[in-house]
């Protein structure tokens, strides 16, 4: 019945992008009561969040955030009562954004020195596929990222182990399984071992502006239709395929354990008995 | 002014900004945006972010001092006050400045001493 529902939505949308009516939500700011256009909502909670990220482990951290979201209060409360509106657009958010700046602008000169604490270093890498260096699923590439050693070399000792003995495949595929997908910007930065910098946090901050811009200025149906394509290709459709690459792939697991463990006991009877018992086998 | 001078003279900035809040405190009481506003009046401060971390380890360090009060409009305000340690402060860093700007302007091929 929801997709039903769903498709009619998709023929005959709902909004138009000549309706200039936008959701909000209701926050609690500094003590004040503020309606807030999504996009500003968005925009508002990310830099507040980044800024969290930043004073972390500074003295006085949570004084700082909190006299932030009152000088947030304040200004948006001087906006609405010059502007006789009543609720918060992502223009005000940006001009209080630019009146207070960046969150990495709220460090103080006495930390700059001890600050750039370097997490170059392998030991502060997670593991993820690396899906940008990859030769099948990018495991390699992970590993060699989490121990700090080019992608060949582990490649190499996979190949190695495959020719010698044909446990190269199978701990490969079990890597594949078990390892993540690096997906965000924030898995590839601790993939490699880059500490969040804050450049980084200040694009990831942009792109969700401009993102939360975009989402509410083009709102149209193009827009509607090629969403639902985009993630019927990139999620439903490869969903899907790994999926059956899964049972596929488990499904040689198993088959070749039987063998393994079938070769196996052939050897050790023959060991046992002397000879090749064939009859036994087969 | 290149990228590094900016950064250097922003160095300069942050590094008179403790005297500079306790001047304008010495003259009474005042409430956050006041005390931005005063800086910014006169260049000292770009973006307000920088000032918020500055407030609260001067108020930690017990050189200030702040009390909520209501606001006519808006949220309630802080008003930030000098202690009397922050009058020791204030004194010290004024000789410390007064010693610096001689040092510093020693240093220029004007001066005729």
């Amino acid at each position: 019945m929801d997709a039903v529902r769903g498709f009619c939505e998709l023929l005959v949308p709902k909004q138009s992008s000549l309706i200039n009516m936008v959701d909000t939500r209701n926050i609690s700011l500094g003590g004040l009561l503020f309606h807030v256009e999504l996009p500003a909502y968005t925009a508002l909670r990310a830099y507040l969040s980044d800024l969290a990220q930043v004073l972390r482990g500074t003295e006085g951290e949570e004084e700082v955030l909190q006299e932030v979201e009152h000088r947030f209060a304040e200004l948006f409360n001087q906006f609405m009562a010059d502007a006789h509106r009543s609720v918060v657009t992502l223009t005000d958010v940006e001009k209080a954004r630019k009146q207070l700046g960046e969150p990495n602008e709220f460090r103080e000169v006495h930390d700059e020195h001890t600050e750039p604490k370097s997490s170059k270093g392998p030991q502060n890498r997670r593991i993820y596929r690396d899906p940008e260096d990859r030769v099948i699923s990018g495991a390699c590439a992970g590993i060699a990222h989490r121990v700090g050693v080019d992608p060949i070399l582990i490649r190499a000792l996979f190949i190695a182990l495959t020719i010698a003995s044909g446990i190269g495949v199978l701990v490969y595929g079990i890597l594949w399984v078990c390892i993540p997908k690096a997906k965000s910007a924030s898995d590839r930065l601790a993939m490699k071992g880059d500490s969040v910098t804050l450049d980084a946090i200040k694009e990831a901050v942009e792109d969700q502006l401009l993102k939360a811009k975009d989402e509410f200025e083009n709102p149209t149906v193009t827009r509607r239709y090629r969403s639902w394509w985009n993630r019927f290709i990139s999620e439903t459709l490869p969903h899907f395929l790994k999926g059956l690459a899964r049972v596929i792939f488990w499904m040689l697991v198993v088959v070749s354990v039987v063998l393994f463990a079938a070769f196996g006991l052939l050897i050790l009877s023959a060991l046992i008995t002397g000879h090749w018992n064939f009859k036994f086998m087969f | 002014m290149t990228k590094a001078e900016a950064a250097s003279t922003a160095q300069m900035r942050k590094g008179v900004l403790e005297l500079c809040i306790l001047r304008i405190l010495s003259k009474g009481e005042a409430y956050t945006s006041d005390i931005v506003g005063a800086l910014q009046a006169v260049d000292l401060l770009v973006v307000e972010g920088t000032i918020y971390p500055l407030l609260t380890r001067m108020k930690n360090a017990e050189t200030l001092n702040y009390r909520w009060a209501e606001s006519p409009s808006g949220p309630p305000r802080k008003y930030y006050s000098m202690t009397a340690q922050g009058e020791n402060v204030l004194t010290e860093l004024e000789s410390a400045w007064t010693q610096f700007v001689d040092s510093v302007n020693s240093l220029s091929p004007n001066n005729q001493a």
